[in-house]
């Protein structure tokens, strides 16, 4: 059993911490540490996992699944390889894949009201929220900005967890065409993102 | 009308499917051979790999539930209580083989439905084959399953072909064992598709004297390994 007014003072000192920090901790099998990353990126990753299952149950399990695997792989993570963030979203990710070709169901049963304030206190700062949704209002406007053709591939694909020849019968498209539509898309998405950090209308 | 000869596609090119997680294991795999060799398609994974990061971050932004914490910390401090003290790997473990790796270029691999976790690395490399081990240790509670352990200078990755299902809520783990010490968790957990294909990166360094071993474990990966090992591959 955890003393709770330990485990308080100890997280004050680590939320002071940057993830990368923290992940060495974890790597140490600190709980605590691992505590404070999961309060910073639950919802993010939550975000993901349930955009992609569509159904609550589905996304928790892959939000756990991949939460668990990090913390027992935890001396894995390498800061050369990117943000902890972007480590914990590629992990969600390939588990709600995973879980999409395993025939997790996409009905909607649970709708989710977007909220600026999401259930304060967690481990991110008032701000870091609101700027984490007016980047996926950014990021989804540049998704809107391209050609249908290309971001219903990116949808099918990413979010929908199929493979491209999948995806070329679904559409009726050949490989080629699919592949293409993959690479132009993710290249204007990259384009107009560039293009909106730097004050480019 | 279409075309789906998708055996024999060449896998220059498929950069962003590989980074959208759209390729079959196969595919995946041979497109990771293949980006080994080709500047092309590793400045492609370079240049959109932040294109796909950011569509993980587009989602409407919801709160996750309360209650899932409780599930994931409860976890986590069980296992941290867990004392360190490790008996020695079982005798279970069948007796290894050695095999001889030729060293070859580092090569980029990013996540995929199967290859849990593996950050995106580009690197620039002089260009020599990647090396295939087999194995003769593997499929010991497995028939018919063929697995096989690549490694190209500090990258390994694991593929498997006609293997099962693990079942109902549950997940092969990938383990690294050092020396004799105790199979250490990874996060490289994988599901094979219903044709048995597999890729799974085995993320860290795996150098010789280790053992790569696969185990079914329920659903989330365990700390320890709670099955005999289904794969060993021994590295030397």
């Amino acid at each position: 059993m955890i003393s709770l007014r330990s485990s308080r003072r100890s997280s004050a000192h680590l939320q002071r911490l940057a993830d990368e920090d923290l992940m060495g901790l974890v790597a140490r099998e600190d709980a605590t540490a691992f505590e404070v990353i999961y309060d910073r990126h639950c919802n993010v990753a939550f975000s993901l996992a349930y955009r992609m299952c569509g159904v609550r149950a589905g996304a928790e399990e892959v939000v756990q699944e991949a939460f668990l695997s990090m913390w027992r792989s935890g001396a894995r993570y390498d800061r050369t390889r990117g943000s902890v963030r972007n480590w914990v979203l590629r992990i969600v990710h390939n588990r709600a894949v995973d879980a999409l070709r395993r025939g997790v169901t996409r009905e909607d049963k649970q709708s989710y009201e977007e909220g600026i304030v999401e259930r304060l206190p967690s481990g991110e700062r008032v701000e870091e929220i609101i700027e984490r949704h007016d980047q996926a209002r950014e990021v989804r406007g540049a998704l809107e900005g391209l050609p249908g053709e290309q971001s219903r591939v990116l949808e099918l694909a990413y979010f929908g967890g199929f493979s491209q020849n999948e995806i070329a019968e679904m559409l009726d498209a050949p490989i080629g065409t699919v592949k293409g539509r993959m690479r132009l898309g993710l290249a204007k998405m990259r384009v107009a993102l560039a293009d909106q950090s730097e004050g480019t209308s | 009308m279409s075309s789906h000869d998708h055996h024999d596609h060449t896998p220059c090119g498929d950069a962003p499917s590989y980074l959208l997680g759209a390729l079959e294991p196969q595919q995946a795999q041979r497109f990771l051979e293949h980006a080994a060799d080709c500047a092309v398609c590793r400045d492609e994974l370079n240049a959109l790999a932040p294109a796909v990061e950011m569509l993980a971050e587009s989602v409407t932004q919801v709160a996750a539930p309360k209650d899932l914490k409780q599930r994931v910390m409860s976890t986590v401090r069980a296992e941290a209580a867990v004392r360190k003290d490790i008996p020695r790997r079982s005798s279970l473990l069948p007796t290894p083989r050695a095999w001889r790796l030729r060293p070859a270029v580092t090569i980029a691999f990013g996540g995929l439905a199967a290859v849990l976790a593996a950050l995106i690395i580009f690197t620039l490399g002089s260009s020599s084959s990647t090396s295939r081990v087999h194995s003769l240790s593997a499929n010991v509670t497995l028939p018919g399953t063929v697995a096989t352990l690549h490694q190209s200078s500090g990258h390994t990755w694991l593929t498997v072909a006609h293997m099962p299902q693990p079942g109902p809520r549950r997940v092969y783990e990938v383990w690294i064992a050092r020396g004799s010490g105790q199979p250490q968790a990874t996060s490289a957990l994988f599901t094979p598709t219903t044709r048995g294909d597999g890729i799974v990166a085995v993320p860290g360094s795996v150098s010789a004297g280790s053992e790569v071993l696969v185990t079914s474990e329920p659903a989330g990966g365990s700390l320890r390994p709670t099955r005999t090992p289904v794969i060993v591959e021994h590295v030397s």
